[in-house]
């Protein structure tokens, strides 16, 4: 048996599920924090948390964070450079998280407008996608164990 | 005629002999003296060279911590694994000016796999390396991994991998 409790439902834009998500970055030293809030393609083939385009590093490293380098494995197998940090997941349209929200990593690579929540943010959810109707689900559940 | 050729030539053998015994001891001896002298010099402190505090084992320095009495060998250091050749260069090459992506992805992929063989570390953990080849931090999961790195200050570049893989993290 399994229960659910719906963050949101929504059609899809350009052909696409985006949402609406707000990205937090907080300094644990000086608690000093940044917000990213933007348009988020959910991407089922993209294994991280979560991705935005690298301009937002001079935003980050404002606050004093350091950023990580990296790879990242890239459509057609290539592989590019890439920094990262921690961030906190808080909102996505208007169902807020619990404070300080869901822990993922962040991706800063490219320079698409919109970002992309990964299997590692997906993970936290049950989501559903239909096609036909370009409609997706997302819902926060529990298996409840056999009696 | 015989019987008075035949003590002269074990005379002479037996000169031989003790001649050649004779010669042996001091020149052991000296070489004992010689090994110690050069033990001492290569050990003992030089006034007319400052070593910083660091002793000289044939070519490996030794350091010697202050207060303690620990001997560290500080031209062989555990915790940094021996880079290959390649590595070495592309280091070398970044010293002087930035790399380019390919190139630096190769770098960290090199020093990666050296550390994980070094170390040991499993297929599939998330670590932090620093350019040396140094291990940072390891952890089971990427979020572990940031958590204990974000707002941390470290006095070397570090770059994050995930062991066995190719990257971090991708898209397919």
């Amino acid at each position: 048996m399994r229960h659910e409790q719906k963050i949101l439902e929504s059609h899809y834009t350009q052909g696409k599920p985006f949402v609406r998500a707000k990205i937090v970055v907080v300094n644990p030293e000086t608690l000093r924090q940044i917000t990213i809030q933007k348009d988020f393609w959910i991407d089922t083939g993209f294994d991280g948390g979560i991705h935005v385009a690298h301009f937002h590093k001079n935003e980050i490293t404002m606050i004093g964070i350091a950023l990580w380098s990296g790879t990242i494995g890239i459509a057609g197998g290539a592989r590019a450079t890439a920094h990262r940090c921690l961030a906190y997941l808080q909102k996505i349209e208007d169902h807020e998280f619990p404070l300080p929200g869901i822990e993922a990593e962040l991706i800063l690579h490219g320079s698409d407008r919109h970002g992309l929540l990964g299997l590692d943010i997906l993970k936290h959810w049950i989501v559903e996608f239909d096609g036909p109707n370009q409609f997706f689900k997302v819902a926060s559940g529990f298996a409840q164990a056999k009696k | 005629m015989v019987l008075a050729v035949l003590p002269t030539e074990v005379t002479i053998l037996r000169e031989k002999e003790f001649t050649t015994e004779r010669s042996l001891l001091p020149v052991a001896a000296i070489e004992q003296e010689n090994y110690e002298l050069l033990t001492h010099q290569r050990l003992g402190p030089d006034s007319s060279i400052d070593t910083r505090g660091i002793f000289y084992l044939g070519d490996s320095p030794l350091q010697l911590k202050e207060g303690f009495g620990k001997i560290e060998p500080a031209g062989f250091l555990f915790n940094y694994p021996w880079l290959p050749p390649n590595a070495i260069k592309l280091l070398n090459k970044a010293k002087k000016g930035a790399l380019a992506e390919k190139e630096l992805i190769t770098l960290m992929e090199m020093l990666a796999e050296r550390a994980s063989a070094h170390f040991q570390l499993g297929a599939g953990k998330f670590v932090a390396l620093t350019f040396r080849g140094r291990v940072v931090e390891v952890s089971d999961t990427r979020v572990g991994l940031l958590k204990r790195l974000q707002g941390r200050k470290y006095p070397e570049q570090i770059f994050v991998w995930r062991i066995g893989f190719n990257a971090f993290s991708g898209r397919l």
